[in-house]
């Protein structure tokens, strides 16, 4: 990240403005289906930063000029039974540190699509960013690479073949190095196939197989090969309507194993989940559940996938719609963390919420109470944790355009272990809006308070009153916001501070153009530290949208 | 780093599918869709407004009922996030339309959208923090439309 705010390359700009016009003309004609459509928008954006004071109490970082424009461009051509080629396209010269890592010229996305159904084994190809996806065991990132799917005629059943190669590097992606080396985005290279059936009775079926190579920032490696096979079928049984879904998959290869001298072990796991969702429809209210577990072994961690080894989930729910405005529902959760190890985490909750509609007279208000009761322990007894919380939502819907809103929140956290985490939060808010009509324009107004204070482990106390308007007419629009936070963290090292912000933003829309400006300003002043903070944004942009429908 | 940006990183990397992929038929897909520019407004509007639930109970109604782990990270967000941390939408980056159904006075879309993000609040050390994460986000709207 460049700290100077260094403005952006001016010459780009000016070339990408110069296209703009030949892309907006192409754009607006009527094409058939042997011409390219063309889709996209475009929006430069300036903002000048003023940082003022103790930069540590501010919302920004980073001041100056801070500009970039962006380019989205789509090419389409065929479709509706004939070939269909299209192309993906996004750019951005960036000389913001608020819009990118680094400035200079980036290519954020770039996609070939191409789709046949006219061959005798309709295929469709992807070339460039995509989210290469086979199943939640087996393969979920984004990539950079290449997709071959193939749908042939076999029998009754449809199918669906896929060759998938990809890769990973940060610098692609715009990834942030600076975080601590284990929640730095890794680099990998990932190829496989899988092969989905879907069948009218037996349900859809899948096999995948797919070999991931990741290195993390902190140069562990691992080397997977990932065999899974999953399944998704619908049934009905004795009038309930039911949605199954199981996944079984194995992971052999080698993982970082810690030590200097051998730095890689061999792995041979297995993880599985299965999951069941189902509406009744035998007792006289809809009634609604589910229920899921997920089993993965101490070194099933896929690397190319969310999954966490070593890992247990039992969750289940339910819910039961007595009226329109009416439900009750209920939940469980089991999870189980380094299951495996001679220290496992264990985590239990179960929560209620009801929703429910309230009236006297005129006066009609809806309610929804959430209650939640969570343990969380280990074995040895240095973790030891109950968590107690219930909320109160009230809505009073005063006119069509007039509605006050009101939350209670209380949270009680119970240390068992130590004592050094316990504390007791109470949050309440209340918040009205009202709209109504100034000649030709919607004006609305919304006033609102947040009170938090947390007594215990981090303790601080907050009022934040705020106030809200806009106005709308058919070209224009105008918003106004203020808000006053006075903040005090007697539990902290962190001052007490008074906080004064408003925020100023106008937008005007002309055919496919938009402008808009803005200005923001922040005042934070440390109740006993003689240093303040001052701050300013103004910013302008504009966006053109040359796609084809305008 | 403190637990504040790990719970924000688990909170938004957000899965498209907790399943297997699904048959999609070739031949059937015209267009990738574009966003307009009004909605497009109504996009990054709808962003803030998910930036300033974070850390309420609103929060809950932001998030997909079939995301895998809601709950825990709802959870988590609960215990490890202290009352003064604040979340911020930086700048809203490349936005896809990754599926569009129309239907008589309501458009359905599922967009996915490159956001850069900023959490700030109290550290566990007591002190003030500030970071920045870039992130994808997968939303679902529907909008209603005069017919």
């Amino acid at each position: 990240m460049d700290p100077t705010g260094t403005p952006i390359n001016s010459v780009r700009l000016l070339w990408l403005l110069l296209l703009l016009p030949a892309l907006g003309l192409a754009g607006g004609d009527e094409s058939g289906d042997g011409d390219w459509r063309v889709r996209g928008d475009t929006t430069a954006r300036m903002e000048y930063y003023s940082i003022s004071g103790d930069r540590e109490l501010g919302t920004y970082a980073e001041d100056g000029l801070q500009a970039y424009q962006d380019l989205n461009l789509g090419l389409t051509r065929g479709g509706d039974g004939e070939p269909l080629w299209d192309i993906d396209f996004s750019s951005v010269v960036s000389g913001s540190d608020y819009r990118t890592q680094d400035h200079g010229t980036r290519i954020e996305y770039l996609r070939l699509h191409h789709e046949n159904a006219t061959s005798p084994v309709p295929y469709r190809v992807d070339l460039g960013d995509q989210q290469a996806y086979f199943s939640r065991l087996s393969l979920d990132r984004d990539v950079r690479g290449a997709r071959l799917e193939m749908q042939p005629e076999l029998g009754r059943a449809e199918h669906s073949l896929v060759w998938l190669s990809g890769s990973y590097r940060r610098h692609w992606y715009d990834d942030d190095e600076t975080r601590l080396p284990h929640l730095v985005e890794p680099e990998g290279d990932y190829h496989g196939a899988s092969w989905l059936v879907t069948d009218p009775t037996l349900g859809d079926w899948s096999l995948n197989v797919v070999h991931h190579d990741e290195m993390a920032f902190t140069g562990e490696e691992h080397r997977h090969l990932v065999t899974s096979v999953a399944g998704d079928w619908g049934m009905e049984f004795m009038r309930q309507d039911l949605d199954a879904q199981a996944e079984l998959a194995r992971l052999e290869g080698q993982a970082w194993s810690g030590l200097q001298d051998d730095s890689v072990r061999a792995v041979d796991d297995r993880g599985w989940r299965a999951s069941l969702a189902g509406e009744d429809h035998l007792l006289p209210l809809p009634l609604d559940y589910s229920v899921r577990y997920e089993r993965f072994g101490a070194d099933f961690e896929p690397a190319g996938t969310e999954v966490v080894s070593d890992s247990r989930t039992l969750a289940a729910a339910a819910g039961l719609q007595l009226t329109d405005r009416t439900r009750l529902r209920g939940r469980f959760n089991r999870y189980r963390d380094a299951a495996a190890t001679a220290n496992p985490i264990r985590i239990d909750e179960h929560g209620m919420e009801v929703a429910v509609p309230f009236g006297i007279g005129p006066v009609h208000t809806n309610h929804r109470v959430d209650v939640l009761h969570r343990e969380r322990a280990d074995r040895v007894g240095g973790v030891d944790q109950l968590t107690r919380r219930a909320t109160w939502d009230l809505e009073l819907p005063v006119t069509d355009s007039q509605e006050t809103h009101m939350n209670l929140y209380w949270l009680h956290l119970d240390d068992r272990a130590s004592g050094r985490f316990a504390r007791t939060e109470r949050r309440a808010s209340l918040a009205h809006s009202a709209g109504f009509r100034v000649g030709d324009l919607d004006v609305s107004a919304a006033p609102g308070v947040a009170y938090r204070t947390r007594d215990g482990h981090l303790e601080q106390h907050a009022v934040h009153p705020t106030l809200s308007l806009a106005a709308t007419g058919a070209l224009h629009e105008l918003g106004v916001s203020l808000g006053y936070r006075t903040l005090e963290r007697p539990g902290l090292v962190s001052p007490d501070v008074d906080e004064y912000q408003l925020s100023m933003d106008w937008r005007y829309r002309m055919n496919r153009h938009q402008f808009g400006l803005e200005y923001e300003h922040q005042l934070v002043e440390p109740h006993v530290q003689e240093e303040h903070l001052d701050q300013w944004r103004a910013g302008m942009f504009w966006r053109y949208d040359f796609s084809g429908e305008g | 780093m403190s637990r504040l940006l790990l719970v924000l990183l688990i909170g938004f990397a957000t899965a498209l599918h907790g399943g297997q992929r699904s048959q999609e038929p070739i031949g059937e897909q015209e267009d990738m869709g574009a966003l307009p520019t009004a909605d497009r407004q109504q996009l990054e509007g709808w962003l803030r407004a998910l930036a300033a639930s974070w850390n309420t109970p609103r929060l809950s109604d932001y998030l997909d009922p079939d995301l895998p782990d809601r709950q825990r990270l709802l959870g988590a967000i609960e215990d490890q996030v202290p009352p003064d941390a604040e979340l911020r939408i930086l700048s809203v980056g490349p936005v896809r339309v990754l599926d569009e159904e129309r239907a008589p006075g309501v458009i359905t879309r599922v967009v996915r959208v490159s956001v850069r993000l900023q959490v700030q609040g109290s550290a566990d050390n007591g002190g003030l923090e500030r970071r920045e994460s870039r992130q994808d986000l997968v939303v679902r709207w529907t909008r209603r439309v005069p017919q």
